[in-house]
């Protein structure tokens, strides 16, 4: 018998590794480097914006003059005036209701056209032609149409979300290696037990690859709507610090609103490797 | 439509009448002691002898300028709540352009049902004019938020020329960017608005034609300070806090304060959907009274630092006090060394008649849209106006809060108006007026 | 000879595109005994895995059939069973499931769900795969994949098993091993067996018979040699077998000398 399940291990390490050892490792590993990195960036702006007459106030004032907002998230003085929380909440709400439906409806036609020459030659330059409509240019459209402001917000996402799910969907549908289809055929599986057993799971990876896209454009298209519409929101926080000329409190919000990009990013990532059992990037 | 003659008392319109019930609530906090009685007893409670007021809620939306003072003071103080409007919500909006949605709209799409508005904007609604589908919005003018205040700002790179209420430096200057090849640009913040208005009058009355030597555009207040910065803009129309905000980032000054092209002009207006007034007369009345009160309240000498310093909330508008409070109380640094100390033409909120919606006015609003093209020359401006503005609600409220008669302007009209040019507007003749203007659409 | 009990009668297919038709094969005729392991052997493009694909049912002849059992066959099924060149394991799957899907599939209404689960597992063991139920492919060897693509056709209990180039992929030693696995299986189960190959090697070692396919276009089975010799076959003492090489002979001189590829080596 000559067939191994693993490459051997290196003989040089040869200590048994517990969990809480190898976690510890990779946690080190993969968490040290951005932190020096980042401490290295707030060090160099520091220094850089200190002096006097600086475009952008430096770290050590943006924490200043953001104290209360950094320590009480989740205060509220009525109006739009609530904590940082409240206002991410608030955004995540809606990427949340208006992702969902772009996922479901990104899926189905991403199938669709994948699936169907003929539904391809009619929907794909149509789908060419809206997805380079900025998401922010369908707003006034959106409020003339739906006439009703909260889901013409979550039409902003879902018509920005939707076009790469679609198009991963597609191509993920279309590249299904040829030996599945006759595995299937072979097998004489019906319509539904295809799509269900070979097809989702064949084409998982790249769904989930126009998912990820998706989340990240969703998040961005609720900042610059929230910019337009206004109420609580991470969006309209950062529209009302500007007019107000208040830097410090745009800068936090920035920060916030990329790590909330990033863990999302990550959120679908993880959800994609735990549906397609580890096939997904 | 006769003269109303002007009453010089500018100060002392303290708060009125102390009703025993009113002074016992006072103590309480209005709004909290209103939310201890169960509803039905609410409404019944805050006036002895009124009804009930059909509906408490109401949203009404304001832009983060200090001539909204009165809407963010009603709050405040539990103004609304006390005549019996429980649940109001004023709410910031993005835009001028979001007002205009969220009006069109109506609380019922979550939109809003009310709003601290651009006086012209009421009518542009009304006749049809901005609204998406091209349908009129039936819109009912209760009364003017404020006169004066708003400023016409230029960039430092003007400031040898001093420009003032006299631009010909301007405009021997914008001429030779122009030959040099050099984009100009004047900025306000909406089509046929106050802030439009202002400053199209002003270069005209100048010899500068706004559409031709100048490119007039719309430009978020923000976006103004910005572009002035980097040299984009060379001068802009707005109110404030943004004109002294400009000042005390260097940038710019101001080459005047409105107040100076015409004396007590009108700006903002406190305006609500015409389905809400229409189905809610009673709660429409409690609104108004409301916010007449609180212009009371702003005007008072004493009371301008804690308006500033409402102002400064974050939920208002944001900006420091400092920034706010010294043009409230009429001190106008115009950031070239000249400082002016009381100076007649500070914002004005309820004194001078500042609060009466003046239907002279509103033709003046609808003349010089019509002068530049945002409303067709054909309209019937009379008609409009009777539909929109409601004195008459006015009236009604100043009484039932106790505004002694003699302070309550008769008529409709302030008669001729005259601005820092000369020219004289005559309400009886628009046309007239109209037509002696040389630079026009 | 009693009736076949796989029988592909005058089977024809063209391919037309873009109005250009070109023939693959013309008139192939063959008859297959039960328990008969055929293999198919031919130059690269003659169309050997046409017809196997054709008896597969993946591909409809333009003319002719295919009889099973004395019944026509079109279109695929499991009584058909295919291992690919490619393994075609699913990579989301593991060894376990993999077959499972097969036997879930195959015998949902007949065997019980324990049942099902023994017959995987029966399968597995088969092809000593059992130690590796919960791998995922990505985690196993080429040959392993290969013996859970063996086993994922056989636990369909086929009529015919079809086997494209199987062993194709895989390095000599691999490849030998799992020669040696097919023909112990094929003495227990008795399949009836069809093989693609371009190895002469494996076809004289494993088969009954070799078909010998000329060139294409229009090819057809040119001659049809009869491997007699008993099992079981060991490799090391066939190396000296003049017989063995005799076959080797014959099947080397049909594809090299009478139908050598045209356009020699690619």
């Amino acid at each position: 018998m000559n067939a191994h399940t693993r490459p051997p291990k290196a003989l040089a390490t040869f200590r048994p590794q517990t969990r809480l050892r190898r976690l510890g490792q990779q946690v080190l590993r993969n968490g040290l480097p951005p932190l020096v990195v980042g401490a290295l960036l707030l060090i160099i702006w520091q220094l850089l914006c200190s002096r006097p007459g600086a475009a952008l106030p430096p770290p050590s004032q943006v924490v200043n003059d953001t104290w209360e907002l950094i320590t009480q998230p989740f205060y509220d003085n009525g109006g739009n005036d609530v904590g940082m929380a409240w206002q991410l909440l608030a955004s995540l709400e809606r990427v949340a209701y208006g992702y969902l439906m772009a996922a479901v409806a990104g899926i189905a036609l991403g199938v669709l056209v994948g699936q169907s020459a003929w539904a391809m030659r009619g929907l794909d330059p149509l789908f060419q032609v809206l997805r380079t409509v900025p998401p922010l240019a369908w707003l006034p459209l959106s409020l003339a149409g739906f006439k009703d402001s909260h889901p013409s917000a979550l039409f902003v996402i879902f018509i920005t979300a939707i076009w790469p799910i679609i198009i991963n969907t597609s191509v993920g549908i279309r590249n299904i290696p040829e030996d599945y289809r006759n595995v299937a055929r072979v097998l004489r599986l019906n319509g539904w037990e295809y799509f269900q057993k070979i097809m989702l799971p064949a084409a998982a990876p790249y769904i989930f690859s126009g998912l990820r896209i998706g989340v990240g454009l969703s998040w961005l298209a609720i900042i610059a709507a929230e910019m337009l519409i206004g109420g609580v929101g991470i969006g309209f926080f950062i529209w009302d610090a500007w007019n107000a000329s208040r830097i410090s409190d745009i800068i936090l919000a920035l920060v916030y609103v990329g790590v909330i990009g990033f863990l999302l990013d990550r959120l679908v990532a993880f959800i994609g490797r735990l549906v397609t059992r580890g096939t997904a990037n | 439509m006769d003269d109303n003659s002007r009453n010089d008392d500018q100060a002392g319109r303290g708060l009125p009448r102390r009703s025993f019930l009113k002074q016992s609530l006072g103590v309480l906090g209005a709004g909290a002691a209103l939310t201890l009685l169960p509803p039905g007893l609410r409404s019944a409670a805050w006036a002895a002898g009124s009804d009930a007021v059909e509906t408490p809620k109401a949203k009404l939306g304001f832009i983060a300028l200090t001539d909204a003072a009165p809407l963010f003071v009603a709050d405040e103080l539990g103004l609304f709540a006390k005549y019996g409007m429980t649940e109001v919500e004023v709410l910031k909006q993005s835009s001028w352009g979001t007002t205009r949605d969220n009006l069109v709209l109506g609380s019922a799409a979550n939109g809003i049902d009310g709003a601290h508005i651009l006086t012209p904007m009421v009518y542009q609604l009304a006749a049809g004019k901005i609204t998406s589908n091209g349908q009129p919005l039936p819109m009912a003018l209760l009364a003017r938020l404020n006169v004066d205040g708003q400023g016409i700002s230029l960039s430092n790179d003007y400031k040898e020329q001093k420009i003032g209420l006299d631009a010909s430096g301007f405009k021997t200057a914008l001429a030779a960017r122009q030959a040099a090849g050099k984009k100009t640009s004047a900025a306000m913040t909406f089509p046929g608005g106050t802030h439009d208005l202002w400053i199209r009058y002003w270069m005209a009355a100048n010899g500068i034609d706004p559409n031709k030597d100048i490119t007039t555009m719309v430009v978020p207040p923000a976006q103004m300070v910005a572009n002035m910065k980097v040299g984009n803009m060379d001068t802009f129309c707005v109110g404030e806090p943004w004109n002294a905000q400009l000042i005390k980032q260097n940038i710019g000054y101001s080459a005047l304060t409105t107040g100076e092209l015409w004396a007590n002009h009108p700006e903002k207006a406190l305006a609500l959907r015409g389905d809400y007034v229409q189905a809610n007369p009673k709660a429409t009345l409690a609104l108004l009274k409301a916010v007449l009160e609180a212009q009371q309240f702003c005007d008072v000498a004493a009371n301008k630092a804690k308006v500033a310093e409402i102002c400064a909330k974050r939920r208002w508008i944001g900006a420091p006090a400092d920034d706010v409070v010294g043009r409230l109380q009429g001190t106008f640094d115009y950031g070239t060394g000249r400082v002016v100390q009381n100076s007649p033409h500070l914002m004005k909120f309820w004194n001078e008649h500042a609060s009466f919606p003046y239907q002279s006015h509103d033709l003046w609003f609808i003349t010089e849209n019509q002068r530049w093209g945002y409303l067709p020359g054909d309209l019937d401006a009379q008609g409009l106006i009777a539909q929109v503005n409601r004195s008459d609600l006015w009236r009604a409220a100043a009484t039932a809060i106790g505004v002694p008669a003699g302070d309550i302007p008769t008529g409709d009209s302030r008669g001729k108006e005259t601005f820092f040019d000369g020219k004289v507007f005559d309400p009886a003749d628009p046309k007239a007026y109209l037509a002696s203007l040389t630079l026009k659409v | 000879m009693a009736q076949p009990y796989l029988s592909i009668e005058h089977i024809d297919k063209s391919f037309t595109r873009n109005g250009l038709t070109s023939t693959v094969l013309r008139d192939v005729n063959l008859k297959i005994e039960r328990g008969e392991y055929i293999s198919i052997i031919g130059h690269s493009g003659c169309g050997k895995s046409t017809v196997l694909n054709i008896v597969a049912g993946l591909i409809e002849p333009t003319s002719g059939s295919i009889l099973l059992e004395n019944r026509e066959v079109r279109g695929p099924g499991p009584e058909r069973s295919l291992v690919f060149q490619n393994h075609s394991l699913l990579p989301w799957l593991t060894v376990y499931e993999n077959v499972a899907l097969a036997v879930d599939k195959v015998f949902k209404g007949t065997k019980s769900k324990a049942e099902r689960h023994a017959w995987t597992l029966h399968n597995l063991e088969m092809v000593n795969m059992g130690h590796a139920l919960h791998k995922r492919p990505s985690e196993i060897s080429g040959g392993m994949k290969q013996r859970v693509g063996i086993a994922r056709a056989l636990a369909m209990e086929p009529k015919v098993l079809l086997l494209d180039e199987p062993f194709g992929a895989l390095d000599a030693l691999t490849r030998a091993h799992l020669q040696d696995e097919v023909m112990r299986i094929q003495s227990e189960l008795r399949n009836t067996v069809m093989m693609i190959t371009h190895d002469v090697d494996e076809a004289v070692l494993l088969s009954d018979r070799i078909v010998m396919m000329t060139n294409g276009p229009a090819a057809t089975i040119g001659e049809i040699l009869t491997i007699d010799l008993p099992r079981p076959r060991d490799r090391i003492t066939l190396v000296d077998d003049p017989r063995y090489n005799g076959y080797r002979h014959a099947v080397l001189s049909f594809l090299y000398e009478k139908h050598s590829h045209p356009g020699a080596v690619a």
